[in-house]
């Protein structure tokens, strides 16, 4: 599956993507390399919001986004 | 009183006569100052039915009991007049030196009346105000005037100045200042370009009357801290909003091709990423410790500062995936005075107009040759350019066969850089922003993406109410820039603090936001006073996000939809408490304590 981390949440992973195979579906957080805990972040699967209790799949597009408020 | 100087200085440049205004704290406490104090002068000293290009407009700058203090992000200005592209209540804000020498003058706001015979600028160095002679000056760039006048009152003065498009009364011209910062969309440049007015120089010496000088300057030094300390800020400090391009164009809600999609396939090519190798320095506002201001070299080698915004709308708004290109067209419209993301609109409506043979000359999407020589059309209003120049709702009119449904604006002002077809809380953001379709007043998309945005929801109607009492309400009026609230996670609890140690006062959140309802509530009757068939029919988005779905990306197929957007519609006015056509109520008028307003509505 593929994770794309956009802005400063680049920053925090140091990639602004990542592609991870897994065998079976998992809660987003466990394979996540930082916790979302107290952190402002916008969790995308598959074009729907999700969360870091999101069970994903290895065919599933994950998005991890920072809340930005325009320029 | 504390916070506020409680001077208001008048400056009438037909009679070439200035004079000072105190004002009550009464006022300063219920509409706070910037946005609050503009729209409530222009209600009470105006008859209906002014030309805003004629000497009776006012031109409107005001600070607010934050401005210029050394706390967050302080070092705006509002600048606000009846809108001649709009005709109705417009404003804008921006980041410049003027607004803290205006409130070290001993003053929190200018209004500017009358028309000057010749070309002038006004000089303001504390209690000493001139009207001097600008006919060196009319004519020449944003950027050679202000140097010219910095030359002139050294490099402490503050300059607002308008160029070329401001003077021919270009209808989406702003006010500038320090070569980059804009403010003032609705053509406030025009309407300082009709009273003659090049510039306003600014030099003050004084110090701001505080009720905790020492309490401020700590909890100040406390703040700034926070912010630097913040886990998103290193990366703030690398792109600035320019990081927006990316998370747009992977949210398909990126302006591209004028607005028809809200992906670009060339978006790496202007993204924050892109701009980071091109980068040569950052600038920005004074008070500022996140300065957004990313300065690149573009195509001819020249500076030019970039956001987000300019770069969506001249970039991939109107196909053009090059950021040196696209840096080219910002310089330019910042040297001659013109708004970027009105610019970017019509350009954008006159390329798919071009397209769609409507038009007799042709206009590729992508040129950066036609994108200039439109933009110069629209500056000096050359040939076709007289019309351009008038934005693009009048345009649509003009040309006809059903442009006016892809003449992206609401209420004349054209959109900025947010494709509203699978964001319809945004869309209606945009719909009911009190100026027009501007970002300021509210930004719903980042929490609308979080939660769910193909949702037609009271809950997205009530975060719409939230953010536009906090943005376009309390963050106007303080006047402090709201950046550093969302984008790095500064708390909205610093404001209150401020504001105590500032004024003396206590405020608590919902107080703040009763200010933010009462400026609009008052905005929206300033509208009505203006039009009389003002209502329900002016708080639709463009008819392009209705009728013609997206064709590419992962949203693809997605518009809004019209029954649920109709819905949300009637539920916004239901919370705000107005009525079914979007006129506030004598009964949240009175509860606002704007029972005169109220009285003109209904005499």
């Amino acid at each position: 599956m593929k994770i794309k981390f956009l802005g400063w949440i680049a920053s925090l992973s140091g990639k602004r993507e990542m592609d991870i195979e897994i065998e079976a579906p998992v809660q987003l957080r466990e394979i996540l390399p930082f916790s979302l805990h107290e952190r402002n972040i916008i969790v995308i699967v598959n074009n729907r919001p999700g969360s870091e209790q999101s069970v994903v799949k290895n065919e599933d597009n994950v998005t991890l986004m920072p809340v930005i408020s325009g320029g | 009183m504390h916070g506020w100087n409680g001077q208001i200085l008048r400056v009438d440049v037909t009679k070439k006569k200035s004079s000072v205004q105190s004002y009550s704290k009464d006022f300063a406490l219920k509409f706070l100052g910037g946005r609050g104090f503009a729209v409530k002068v222009l209600w009470d000293e105006f008859p209906k039915g002014v030309d805003p290009l004629s000497a009776q407009n006012k031109l409107i700058f005001a600070a607010g009991p934050l401005t210029g203090l050394p706390v967050a992000s302080s070092g705006k200005i509002v600048v606000a007049a009846k809108s001649p592209l709009t005709g109705g209540y417009g404003d804008g804000n921006l980041g410049t030196r003027a607004a803290v020498n205006l409130r070290q003058a001993g003053y929190d706001a200018i209004i500017i009346d009358g028309k000057a015979d010749n070309p002038c600028y006004i000089y303001i160095e504390n209690e000493k105000v001139e009207i001097l002679d600008a006919s060196d000056l009319w004519g020449i760039g944003t950027f050679e005037a202000e140097d010219e006048l910095i030359k002139m009152h050294g490099k402490a003065a503050g300059v607002l100045v308008i160029g070329q498009a401001g003077e021919n009364l270009v209808k989406i011209a702003p006010v500038l200042s320090q070569k980059g910062r804009a403010g003032g969309r609705p053509g406030m440049g025009a309407v300082m370009g009709s009273k003659h007015v090049k510039a306003v120089v600014i030099k003050g010496t004084k110090d701001i009357p505080l009720s905790d000088p020492d309490g401020l300057k700590k909890l100040g030094r406390e703040g700034y801290n926070d912010i630097k300390n913040k886990e998103s800020y290193d990366f703030w400090i690398r792109q600035g909003t320019m990081m927006a391009l990316e998370w747009a164009n992977e949210s398909s809600c990126l302006p591209t091709y004028n607005f028809r999609e809200g992906v670009f396939d060339e978006a790496k090519g202007i993204d924050g990423y892109r701009m980071e190798e091109l980068k040569v320095a950052r600038r920005g506002c004074p008070n500022c410790n996140m300065q957004c201001g990313n300065v690149v070299r573009d195509i001819k080698g020249e500076e030019a500062e970039l956001d987000y915004e300019n770069v969506g709308l001249l970039g991939s708004n109107i196909g053009l995936g090059d950021l040196e290109k696209v840096a080219l067209l910002n310089r330019q419209a910042d040297e001659w005075g013109l708004d970027t993301i009105s610019a970017g609109n019509i350009i954008g409506f006159v390329m798919e107009a071009s397209e769609k043979k409507l038009l007799p000359d042709t206009y590729q999407w992508g040129s950066l040759d036609d994108a200039r020589a439109l933009l110069e059309k629209i500056a000096f209003r050359q040939d076709f350019g007289n019309s351009l120049a008038e934005g693009v709702r009048y345009l649509a009119a003009k040309i006809g066969k059903e442009s006016t449904k892809w003449a992206m604006h609401c209420k004349g002002l054209e959109c900025s850089a947010y494709d509203c077809h699978a964001a319809p809380g945004m869309a209606l953001a945009f719909a009911t922003s009190s100026i027009g379709a501007h970002h300021k007043d509210a930004w719903l998309i980042s929490w609308e993406i979080a939660t769910d945005r193909s949702a037609y929801s009271r809950e997205k109607v009530a975060k719409l109410i939230e953010l536009q009492q906090i943005r376009g309400g309390v963050f106007e009026s303080l006047v402090a820039c709201r950046l550093p609230w969302i984008e790095v996670g500064f708390s909205l609890e610093w404001y209150p603090r401020f504001l105590k140690a500032a004024t003396g006062e206590e405020f608590t959140h919902q107080q703040l936001l009763t200010v933010g309802d009462r400026i609009y509530a008052l905005i929206r009757c300033f509208w009505k006073r203006e039009y009389p068939d003002f209502g329900r029919s002016w708080d639709m988005p463009p008819e392009r996000w209705f009728t013609e779905p997206l064709t590419k990306g992962p949203m693809k197929g997605t518009k809004v939809d019209r029954a649920g957007y109709e819905k949300m519609l009637s539920w916004y006015y239901e919370m705000r408490g107005w009525d079914s056509n979007g006129i506030p109520t004598n009964k949240t008028l009175e509860n606002l304590g704007l029972s005169d307003a109220s009285a003109a509505l209904n005499p």
